[in-house]
């Protein structure tokens, strides 16, 4: 399984430095938000909700867990809609790999290019001013890996979609908006009314961010939400229960698409 | 292998089915009633045999082929490949068929040749050293050797062919599935393909199907043909059965004057299997599937009338669009 994993991590690699602009930008667009963050931050040096004292590392730590989280997420759709898109799918589906785990492989360089782009990104970030607390790295780690596991679960599930819609995407553009405005990128969510709060609570990365900030920010304790233990807990059961059967919904929805004859259109 | 069936395809039936109400929120479908495109089919094809599947766009090839590599559920009926049901969803049939389609655009184009195999190998499970020997091995075989770091895009469609080729036969498998191989090969590259393809199944005695619409590609690789047309098997058999069954003489004879030529075309026209296909002076030219004596019996006395006799035989092209063109009428369609 390791070995196919790497040819797809291997391949993933050599398509996008076949790109080298297409690379290069996508690693300067990412760059944009955090310098945007930090006049932001300026702007409202004394916050009036708690952000620990800091509002930029906070936003900062917000907008690296979402684009990490969303490799898990999107990895997969967008890599069967470019193998659809351009012919290879079925020469895919014809290897002897069982289909279920072929997310697994399409997910890993998207996950592995986002966690290179957010060790950029942070560390461009301390040089604008962030500051980080350093010993609750190793626990972070474990926090982003099984979120990412996670919203990979909801990925899989996008994906089965999008083997038969084709093209659209419902429940990755919905799911997307949902994070923007409910998850907590850019402010607590305390802020958000009460009656509304039931989305914040139904989305892995709003914990996760929740997490990553009591970890990493020097004031994160003063947070308000769940411990980094709880959520680790939370996200382990979540993974043990939902990601199993995303594969096995992948799975069916490939053997449907083997019975209409819908494999490999577009 | 040479005398087993390697595939073994039995009362095989694919009806497409027009989407669900609910899928086409998703999607809209082109299928709007039930097409069926393989009807009842059965054949077999033994270990070291070259076969064709001959029939016009639409008859069922890739239906049939993406059934036989996993691609596609039947409806009914059953298809296997070296006894592995090609009706599940199985890691091991896709060990044992090595596919290559017409389309190039199933390969990685912005990498190399070495890289596009390198990736199937492994995701066939070939460790490192193994894989090395392997691509050389088959990048040689396709002629590929001396270009193995170039880029797909830098490849002409013969070669991207031949390196689709070196992909189908890069896990070793004893079946070769080819789904219109020279698709978007120019008639020169198509040849030199069809001879490597030839020259490799023979040396790896491989079992071979391989779809075409060409008649040409039938004549110069196919030791049996299966030709099929809107879903039905109109003929197995090898190409010379294939003549014998639907071949048809084209036979020209002149007689000595336009009345003689009359009177025989009374007596000819309207016998069981010889029909008068054109008239024109002191000629007469019929198409039979009839030995020429026999004619000529049903000629009587006005054969000797006859100051010469020209037999034709009919290339295959045309017998077979003949066929197709007769069925055509007599049938209704596809749709079920």
């Amino acid at each position: 399984m390791l070995v196919v994993l790497g040819a797809f991590i291997r391949v993933g690699y050599l398509m996008s430095m076949s790109y080298p602009l297409s690379f290069a930008s996508d690693q300067l667009a990412t760059l944009a938000p955090i310098v945007t963050y930090h006049f932001i931050a300026r702007l409202i040096a004394v916050p009036s909700t708690n952000v620990a004292g800091d509002y930029y590392t906070f936003v900062i730590i917000g907008f690296l867990t979402s684009r990490l989280l969303a490799g898990g997420l999107r990895g997969v759709g967008d890599e069967l809609e470019d193998a659809v898109r351009e012919g290879r799918f079925e020469s895919l589906l014809i290897q002897p790999v069982p289909w279920r785990a072929l997310p697994l492989g399409l997910a890993q360089w998207p996950v592995i290019w986002r966690w290179v782009n957010a060790i950029t990104v942070a560390l461009v970030s301390l040089a604008l001013g962030a500051h980080y607390r350093w010993g609750g790295l190793p626990i972070a780690v474990v926090v982003v890996l099984l979120g990412s596991t996670a919203t990979m679960a909801i990925g899989n599930l996008a994906a089965g979609v999008k083997l038969l819609a084709k093209r659209t995407d419902p429940i990755l553009t919905f799911y997307g908006i949902a994070v923007l405005i409910f998850a907590g990128v850019a402010y607590p969510i305390q802020l958000l009314p009460h009656y509304v709060r039931i989305f914040s609570y139904a989305i892995p990365e709003t914990y996760v961010i929740s997490a990553l900030r009591k970890l990493l920010m020097p004031a994160g304790h003063t947070l308000p939400g769940p411990s980094a233990t709880s959520v680790i807990v939370g996200l382990l059961i979540f993974n043990i229960v939902v990601f199993p059967l995303s594969l096995w919904l992948f799975g069916r929805t490939l053997e449907y698409g083997r019975k209409t004859g819908l494999l490999g259109g577009y | 292998m040479n005398g087993r069936a390697v595939v073994e395809v039995r009362d095989l039936t694919k009806v497409y089915l027009p989407s669900p109400a609910w899928m086409r929120i998703f999607l809209r479908t082109q299928v709007r009633v039930a097409v069926r495109a393989l009807d009842s089919i059965s054949l077999h094809v033994e270990g070291g045999q070259i076969c064709a599947i001959a029939g016009p766009n639409g008859a069922g090839k890739t239906t049939l082929f993406k059934i036989l590599t996993g691609l596609l559920a039947p409806t009914s009926g059953s298809a296997a490949v070296l006894g592995i049901d090609a009706t599940r969803e199985s890691p091991q049939l896709r060990r044992v068929v090595g596919f290559m389609s017409g389309e190039d655009r199933s390969l990685w184009l912005r990498l190399t040749c070495v890289q596009n195999l390198e990736f199937r190998g492994r995701l066939q499970g070939l460790r490192s050293e193994e894989l090395r020997a392997r691509i050389a091995d088959v990048l040689d075989a396709v002629g590929l050797g001396d270009v193995g770091d170039r880029v797909g895009f830098a490849l002409s469609a013969g070669m991207r062919a031949r390196l689709q080729l070196a992909c189908a036969l890069l896990h070793q498998p004893p079946v070769l599935i080819l789904d219109e191989p020279t698709g978007s090969v120019d008639p020169v590259g198509s040849f030199e393909l069809l001879e490597m393809i030839r020259r490799v199944t023979t040396e790896r005695r491989l079992a071979v199907l391989f779809s075409t619409h060409r008649v040409d590609e039938i004549e110069a690789l196919g030791e049996k043909v299966v030709l099929l047309h809107h879903g039905h098997v109109l003929h197995v058999g090898d190409i010379r059965d294939l003549r014998g069954n639907l071949d048809r003489q084209r036979v020209t004879l002149r007689f000595v004057s336009p009345t003689d030529a009359q009177h025989a075309v009374t007596l000819i026209d309207g016998s069981s299997d010889t029909e008068v296909i054109t008239t024109s002076g002191d000629e007469v030219t019929l198409a039979t599937g009839e030995r020429i004596g026999t004619v000529l019996d049903r000629l009587g006395k006005t054969a000797s009338a006859i100051a010469s006799v020209n037999e034709e035989r009919v290339p295959l092209r045309e017998v077979l669009a003949n066929v197709l063109a007769d069925r055509a009428v007599s049938e209704d369609g596809r749709e079920t």
